[in-house]
Parts: C-alpha cells; structure tokens; sequence
C-alpha cells in the first residue's frame, strides 16, 4: 500500500576480480517498519547487498531507493548520516569517549551541545546502560556493553533505516541471546526499519518480520516470513539451509491457540472430595489441579485425598509442568513429552488457568 | 700561582664548578640556541614527513619510493651536508637546520603511515558508515589513533637530533656544541666547558624524551584506561 522504505530494483554487483556477480538481478522491497533479515552461506552477496543501501559499495547496475528517493543521487557521505550503521566489530572509536561515540553523527549534523547531551544519556537507557557511563572509554566496556554503545550510537540522530552486519556475531551466546532479544523489544519501541545481514539461520527465523534467504552467486532464493518459508521452502537449497528440524523450529514460531486446549482434570478449592474423584475418573488420572475461581492453586493426588474436608484445605503441591500462554508450540512439546500423562496445563496472565495442552490438541493446532 | 687555570702548559683540572658560576648565562643562550635548532628542524620534520605520508598513504607505490629517499638522506654524513650547503647558504642557520631536518624524515614518515595503517579496519569502516568524509576520517580518527606511534617516533627524532645540534656548533650558530668546541680550541685543552657541553646536552636529550613522553599521555587519556 504506501512506498516501500528500502526498494532494490535489478540490482547487480560485480567485482572486477570475479566472474561470478556478487548480487545477482536483486529486486526487493523492505517496508517501513519492518525487520528483514537477509541470510546465506559466506560469499551469497548478503553483506555486498547490506552495503549497497549506504552506499559504502556501489551497484554495477540496477536501482536502489530510500524513502522514495535513488540513493545514487545523494551525496554518500550526507546518505549515511540518515542510516544507521551496525557491525560485528562495532568499531567504536578506542579514542572516544562513549559519550562521544553515541554523538558521532549528531555532530556531524551540527546539534546543540544540550540536544546531544539529552540524546546520549536517553539512548544509554534506551540500550540498557547506565547514562553516566558516558564517560568511560570503550576499553572499559565488555564485548556486549559495547555492542549496546553501538546499536545506540546508529539510533543517535533518529535514522528511519538501520542496517546491522552480523551485529551479535562476536559475542558469546548468552550475551547473544539476550541482544536477540533487546533487539526486539526495542523494535518494538521505535519501530526503524531494519536490514539485517546473518550466516545463523536461527538468529534469521527469530529476528526476521521476513527472511531472505541467499545463494552462492548472489541470488536471492526465497523471500518469507520465518513461518512460511519453514512450512513450504521454496527448493532444497532452502531446506537444507533451514535444517532437518525444520518442523520443530517451526513449532517454535507457533503460539499456543486456546481454542485448542482441554477444561482437564480441574476442581474448584471449595468442591468436596467426591467432585475430584469425579474428574480425576472422567480423564483418567490420578491427579487433578485445583482452582481458586479462575486461578491456579496447585494440584491434589488421588492418594492425598482425605473426605470430609474441601480439596481447597487439603495439602497440594505445586504443579510442576506448566507452560504460559505467550510460549510457544515448541515448548509445549517439550513439556508434554516430559509429563507423564502428556498433557500440560496452560497458564495465562497472572496464574489465570487456561486450560491442558495435550498432544492431540497441539496436533489439531498444527493441521489447522 | 699554582692552581691557576690559565697558566699554560699545566694540566688544567677535569671541571671547575667556579667556571659553572662565572658562565651561567652563557650556558642559558647555549642552551636556548640548541632548543631552538632541535625545535625547528623536529617541527619542520614533523610537518613535512605529515605531508609526505598523507602522499605515501594515497598512493601505496610512492611509499617504497619516499622511504628510499628518507634512507639515502638520513646515510648522508653531517659534515658532508655541511660542506655542501655552506656554498649556498655560507654559515648560517638553514645550513644547519636542513641536514637535521632531512634526518628526520626517515623514521617520521615511517612512524606515521605504520600508525595510521594499524589503526582498525572497523574502526575506520564504522566512521566511513556513519557518513565521515575521508578528511573528517583522516583528521579526527586515524592521526588521533595514530598519535602514540608518531610520538614515539618524535621522541627518537628529537633526541638524535639533539645529539647532532652539537655537531652543528662547527658552523658558528651556538648550541651547547660551542662549549664543546671552545674547550678544544684552547690550549691546553679546557675540560670544564667539554663537560659542560656533554652533560648539558645529555640532560636536554633526557629532558625532551620525558616532555615528549609526558605530551603523549595527555593526548591519549583513552590508551591509558580499561583493558583490564
């Protein structure tokens, strides 16, 4: 519907010393607001392909547009002040203090000494860093405290594109987790569009609104949303870049439908004895969980049971194999694989009960 | 009058703290001339081996070459400079200060491109990305990364050029060379001025070296910090 942020149009780059085109005929649109992650094996033209939209490379033939207009007619240096720039390495300036690496670009752009300040000590919250670190040097910083200053010093000067290459791929793999997911929750803050380039299919289903996937030679292979191109990939280049887990990682994509959970073996705290016996029979277990009205109190055993009392009163345990309703279809599995009457309770938000997940149910979700 | 240092044919004493009093403001001009020489044949390197390396850096070829000619100047005997610029210039200040001059530029030029070349390629790629013009690039990340390397170049440049400023006394333009001069020309031989002039000199050699030093410390707050 509206003009696409970033559009390549035919786009081919060659390097002299090659034969092979780097990127091969690329035409591809990025919307606004959108995170596109653009994965392959080394020498696809990913990272060739990144480098276009800043024109740190330029393309052999073919058009690229930013917001509408052919980058090839703004001055390089002037397009890159409006487009963040992330890499592996961060290349934070050793020299620079982390104030003034954040305020790089603004000011290349001529801001006010109170405007950066603001700024600076606004996206060293924003990333998760104390703003009176400003003042330190990058040496003084750990590998994922700097790539934070990094991915705050491409926001500087509020650029509606960001571009990152390879940005967690230097770090360890919590600390890479944990990026993944900051990343996310900052998209969700400030909503830039997002190129992003990676050799780590994973890091491509969890991060990309889309995924494109690369091969040798610069072509583009497919273009889809993580859940499409696991349910129906293109051709075997995509499949085997995907995995043999293919399904799995896409139940990991999947949300838990609640039209597709069980009531279960459940009482309320203030039925009697019998009623539990009731249900425990109806589904066959020898367990029930207990319920305060809508919430979850914990779960009684057939062999606990003593009669005369409400279960409410009686003692329970807590249930151990549970999942929540924002979980995935993944987790889930793995949860009713590892009960022993395969099925898993459900919780939704604050331990409201939302009901059993069980494998014919998480089947019923998948075909459907 | 035993004792005396100007009667001839006695040997006169190794040094003369008296000779010290009666010349202090001597030794303060002798002094300054070879700050002056040192400072101006350092700074003028400096400037001119900038140049030469911003040359050596656009055009990778002319390095081999620039670093040729730096070599051949800096094999160049002083005296043989001296001998072939008094002609041109007869005994004066430029005839001293272009062979010190022509002597640093070997280890300055080199100094400075090896300090811009190890300056990290995503350092450099990160401020290229973010919309630096080569100049700003140049300027404000790599001399500045560079600074430690040209320093320590600066400080080798200014020491053995300090250490050459007495050989340039030979020309008349002072320098603590002159006292060196002055106690050979006397006869007998006069030690205390020698001494003066070696010693002074070494000090000064010391003297910059620390300043140099101490200057580089503050330019580069950033080295000194973290890493740990």
């Amino acid at each position: 519907m509206n003009e696409p942020m970033i559009r390549f149009d035919a786009v081919t780059k060659k390097f002299a010393e090659s034969a092979e085109p780097a990127v091969h005929e690329l035409s591809l649109d990025v919307a606004e607001g959108e995170i596109v992650v653009l994965v392959g094996p080394s020498g696809c033209g990913k990272t060739t392909t990144l480098r276009m939209i800043n024109r740190l490379i330029e393309p052999t033939s073919g058009k690229i547009t930013v917001n509408g207009v052919d980058i090839s007619t703004t001055p390089a240096h002037v397009l890159r002040r409006g487009i963040g720039y992330v890499i592996q390495q961060v290349g934070l300036f050793p020299h620079h203090t982390i104030h003034q690496n954040i305020a790089a670009v603004p000011d290349l752009l001529g801001w006010g000494r109170d405007d950066v300040q603001r700024r600076v000590t606004e996206l060293l919250t924003l990333v998760g860093l104390d703003p009176d670190w400003g003042t330190r040097y990058p040496a003084e910083l750990s590998g994922g405290q700097r790539q934070r200053v990094g991915v705050a010093r491409a926001l500087a000067a509020d650029p509606a594109v960001l571009l990152m290459d390879e940005p967690f791929g230097a770090v360890d793999p919590i600390v890479r987790a944990r990026l993944q997911r900051e990343l996310l929750a900052l998209h969700r803050q400030v909503r830039k569009t997002i190129v992003f380039v990676t050799h780590d299919m994973d890091e491509a289903l969890l991060l990309g609104h889309r995924v494109a996937v690369f091969n040798t030679g610069g072509v583009l292979e497919q273009l889809a949303t993580p859940v499409e191109l696991l349910a129906s990939p293109a051709n075997d280049f995509v499949a085997s870049f995907l995995g043999d887990d293919r399904a799995l990682k896409r139940l990991a994509l999947l949300g838990i439908a609640e039209d597709t959970l069980a009531r279960g073996p459940a009482v309320q705290a203030g039925e009697g004895t019998d009623a539990a016996r009731k249900v425990m029979r109806e589904h066959g277990t020898e367990w029930a969980v207990v319920l305060d009205g809508e919430r979850l109190r914990g779960r009684i055993d057939l062999p606990a049971l003593r009669d005369g009392h409400p279960v409410g009163e009686q003692e329970l345990r807590p249930v151990e194999t549970m999942v929540r309703r924002d979980g995935n279809l993944r987790g889930a599995l793995d949860a009713i694989v590892s009960s022993p009457d395969r099925m898993v309770v459900v919780l939704g938000a604050d331990d409201v009960y939302l009901g059993m997940l069980t494998l014919e149910g998480l089947t019923a979700e998948l075909a459907g | 009058m035993s004792g005396q240092p100007d009667t001839v044919g006695e040997q006169r004493p190794l040094f003369e703290w008296d000779w010290v009093g009666r010349n202090m403001d001597r030794i303060g001009e002798r002094v300054v001339e070879h700050l002056e020489l040192t400072g101006v044949a350092v700074a003028s390197g400096v400037l001119i081996a900038l140049a030469l390396a911003m040359v050596s850096l656009r055009w990778r070829r002319l390095h081999a070459v620039i670093l040729g000619i730096g070599g051949v100047l800096y094999a160049i005997p002083a005296l043989a400079a001296f001998a072939f610029l008094v002609p041109i210039f007869g005994l004066s200040f430029p005839t001293a200060v272009i062979p010190l001059i022509s002597y640093t530029i070997l280890i300055l030029v080199r100094n400075i491109v090896t300090g811009i070349d190890q300056v990290p390629g995503d350092v450099r790629e990160a401020a290229r990305g973010m919309g630096f013009t080569r100049a700003r690039v140049f300027r404000k990340v790599e001399l500045p990364l560079a600074v430690p390397v040209i320093v320590a170049g600066t400080r080798i440049s200014a020491v053995t050029t300090i250490g050459l400023v007495t050989v340039t006394s030979i020309l008349g333009v002072g320098g603590l060379g002159a006292f060196i001069l002055q106690g050979f020309r006397t006869l007998p031989i006069y030690p205390t001025p020698i001494v003066v002039g070696v010693v002074a000199s070494v000090l000064l050699a010391i003297l910059v070296d620390l300043a140099l030093l101490l200057t580089e410390r503050a330019l580069t707050p950033w080295a000194r910090r973290g890493s740990a």
